[in-house]
């Protein structure tokens, strides 16, 4: 198969970051050359030129989410603009309102900030999920007392692409006069999103998952009403006081192209990745039984496909495929052999945790690529499989769950 | 009009071309460094061998440089995640030192006329920290005026007295052939002051005290990137940039000499032409080569910039700020200047690609569009 160029491993990783868009790298171009001022100079016309770029980044990043331009601003990335919504809400309102609710499973980056900030004395709810990965809003809504400021819910999850009932999220928070911030790193440029419909007050946004560069992101911070944020970091006051530091030119400048890509093209990409979706998950379903899909297949982004196998040794499998590049967990944390917190949350039991792969699928995936993925997991899923006692053993119709194994 | 003559290098300098190519190498590359696939390790690849040419440029070890995404990021780092319970700063620091220093109610050094750290207020600011674990924060070379610092004295009487000492090198790095960040237990650098992308800094732990890198907790908590100390994707292409920014530092400092003589020379021309009305900042200081700073009576900042700015010349009032209006600076009233003085500040910074005839050109047009003393002063009245 011609597939792969240069023996070069197939790329289904979209969820832990996306290839650059050429039109994205060329909108930068000019300002790593002619406009490399310093955005912040304002006495010279090099400086302007970096401002308009940046401006102009701004308009289109806000556009895409229904937002006022005045309302965004940029930082190096979703971590950071998640640590600033949580520290900084929590930060500025914990005198009078000292109560955050997320849920367990959130981006590392949410709980650790959640985390950090108990430890100075906020009060943390950490919500469950449903086995199909979505909260319950009854249980938010019996979570919420008059001492919350802040529910924090990610609009679109990073591994098992499932998406939050985020318009229903912020109904309930605006009834409550409880703020709303969404981690939408995976949501921006794959669903319509719109901070005025949803209701959503702070909106964590990434570049480097939306064919933008890393290195550069944005929090969205409503203005009417106003929510207020005590900064993470000190410095020359940029970004109206929110978030100081020389903005990169550039990286703004791709990001905003990113956006205007995305608006402009979402809708169309969105019918092709799913078929791409239905196309990968059909080829696994005709070749093998015993195959699992994490998180609900509905509610889901089209790029993303979450699956685990019975009878299958997770890292054998990962070895056995390494022709595909793709995760088995979020790509933080898949250094570490430990089982998905997530996929845990969602009660999945740890031998089919093990197993699971996310497969991302994105603007540059071909249809070539899946069917070359599928046949590559589907044969190395079926020789894995031959070697498993335990696969064997459920062929001939024994509960494996009942089995009651000698203790060395 | 477009801009023909770029004289404002420490506000940021154009990309070296190898360092643009390194960026764009990069930017074309697909991965996260964390993904466990080839994808992921290339770029974890590119990640580690920048670490290590910082490691090896400060002598230490890897696992001791933390990129960040500026300078601005590696000094909250170093200030908000010290394990201290006092600070001490000095009166002249960059706004990324002093606004964190502002909120942690740090004891402040004063300077003296010639921008140098008064060696008595440092003293009692180290004796009344006496007994308690305290940081310090000196920068090896002034933002505006561009005085550099004996930091390697400066550490001993701070360590002397018990403390850490942690400096603000962003403007001293490529430009400064010595080690200007000697005994200085942490350092803070910028890509983009170097001509490597913005979007990257770093914070360089040099210490021997253990009990200092063991302290630091992170200011961005999530993933557990650089090594717990700061969390996020890293931006990979802006940080092999720097790297290779860094690697040209050699050549860099060759240019100074010349880059020098330069400054020399428009500061003796600039004398000539204001003769009293002129106010060179740290002059009698050693100085970083590339920089002049000062005050012509009468003229003020925002005016000169302007003025200048439509002749196609780019000057800065001071540190790039972004309040758009121009504040007095905190530099030039700390160094004993008036307030007057202070609002008539302005920076120039040369590069090592002008001339003597760009310099001429920057005093014909300073000495064409100058006001006329009397006049100003007779408007200010």
């Amino acid at each position: 198969m011609t597939v792969r160029v240069n023996s070069k491993p197939i790329y289904l990783d979209y969820q832990a970051t996306t290839p650059m868009d050429e039109r994205v790298l060329k909108a930068m171009t000019p300002y790593m050359t002619e406009h490399f001022g310093n955005p912040h100079s304002r006495n010279h016309a090099h400086g302007w030129e970096a401002e308009q770029g940046v401006e102009a980044a701004r308009a289109q990043l806000a556009q895409l989410i229904g937002a006022d331009p005045k309302e965004i601003i940029f930082t190096s990335g979703a971590t950071e603009s998640n640590n600033i919504a949580i520290k900084g809400v929590g930060g500025f309102y914990k005198d009078r309102k000292n109560h955050i609710i997320t849920c367990v499973t959130e981006h590392k980056c949410v709980l650790e900030s959640c985390r950090h900030i108990s430890q100075e004395g906020m009060e943390v709810t950490y919500l469950p999920v449903q086995s199909n990965g979505l909260i319950d809003l009854d249980q938010l809504k019996d979570a919420i007392t008059d001492k919350t400021c802040l529910v924090s819910i990610m609009a679109v999850h990073n591994e098992i692409g499932v998406i939050q009932p985020i318009k229903e999220i912020g109904a309930l928070c605006r009834e409550k006069g409880v703020f709303f911030h969404s981690d939408c790193a995976q949501a921006v440029g794959k669903m319509p999103l719109d901070v005025q419909e949803m209701n959503i007050d702070l909106m964590s946004i990434s570049a480097h998952k939306l064919y933008g560069p890393k290195g550069v992101g944005a929090l969205y911070v409503r203005r009417r009403p106003r929510v207020r944020i005590k900064p993470l970091m000190s410095g020359g006051g940029q970004e109206r006081g929110m978030r100081s530091g020389t903005l990169p030119t550039h990286l703004c400048v791709g990001l905003g192209e990113a956006c205007r890509i995305a608006s402009e093209e979402m809708a169309q990409e969105n019918e092709r990745l799913h078929h791409l979706r239905t196309m990968f998950l059909q080829g696994l379903r005709k070749s093998l039984d015993d195959i699992y899909v994490n998180g609900d297949l509905e509610q889901r982004i089209p790029g993303n496909i979450n699956v685990s196998f019975a009878y299958v040794e997770g890292e054998s499998l990962m070895m056995g495929i390494n022709d595909l590049s793709l995760s088995s967990g979020s790509a933080c944390t898949s250094a570490s052999l430990e089982p998905s917190y997530v996929l845990r949350a969602l009660g999945v039991e740890e031998e089919l945790a093990h197993t699971s792969l996310r497969v991302g699928f994105g603007r540059f995936t071909t249809e070539d690529e899946v069917t070359y993925a599928v046949d590559s997991i589907v044969r190395n899923v079926q020789r894995l499989r031959e070697m498993s006692p335990l696969w064997e053993m459920a062929q001939e119709g024994i509960d494996i769950s009942k089995i009651e194994w000698a203790h060395h | 009009m477009t801009p023909s003559l770029y004289f404002d290098h420490h506000a940021t300098a154009p990309l070296l071309p190898a360092a643009r190519e390194a960026l764009e190498k990069q930017l074309e590359r697909v991965g996260n460094g964390s993904s466990v696939h080839e994808f992921g390790r290339v770029k974890r690849r590119v990640l580690d061998e920048a670490r290590q040419s910082f490691a090896d440029f400060f002598a230490t070890s890897p696992r001791r440089v933390i990129f960040t995404s500026s300078a601005t990021e590696a000094n909250n780092l170093a200030l908000q995640g010290v394990c201290a319970s006092h600070l001490i700063v000095s009166a002249v620091e960059h706004d990324s030192v002093w606004k964190v220093a502002q909120t942690r109610d740090a004891a402040v050094v004063n300077v003296t006329a010639d921008g140098l750290v008064c060696e008595t207020s440092l003293r009692r600011s180290v004796a009344a920290c006496q007994g308690k674990r305290f940081l310090v924060s000196l920068m090896a070379a002034n933002n505006e005026t561009g005085v550099m610092w004996d930091i390697s004295s400066l550490a001993s009487s701070i360590h002397d007295g018990g403390g850490w000492l942690h400096c603000d090198g962003v403007q001293s790095l490529g430009r400064v052939a010595s080690r200007w960040y000697e005994g200085a237990d942490m350092v803070t650098v910028s890509s983009h002051k170097i001509g490597g992308a913005m979007g990257a800094g770093a914070l360089i732990v040099l210490s021997d005290d253990a009990a200092l890198l063991e302290g630091l907790r992170p200011v961005i908590h999530g993933g557990g990137q650089e090594y717990g100390l700061r969390a996020g994707t890293e931006n990979v292409a802006a940080i092999a940039s720097f790297a290779v920014a860094l690697h040209h530092c050699p050549e860099a400092w060759r240019q100074q000499a010349a880059v020098a003589r330069l400054r020399d020379y428009f500061e003796k021309q600039l004398r000539d032409i204001f003769a009293t009305r002129l106010t060179v900042w740290g002059s009698q200081s050693p100085r970083l080569s590339g920089v002049s700073c000062f005050s012509i009576e009468g003229w003020r900042s925002i005016e000169m910039v302007m003025a200048l700015d439509l002749e196609g010349i780019a000057v800065s009032s001071g540190s790039a700020c972004s309040s758009g209006q121009i504040q007095p600076s905190r530099v030039i009233t700390a160094m004993g200047g008036t307030k007057q003085q202070a609002s008539e500040l302005l920076r120039v910074s040369f590069g090592a690609e002008h001339t003597k005839k760009h310099v001429d050109y920057l005093l014909k047009t300073m000495k064409r569009i100058a006001p006329p003393l009397a006049l100003n002063h007779s408007l200010a009245l």
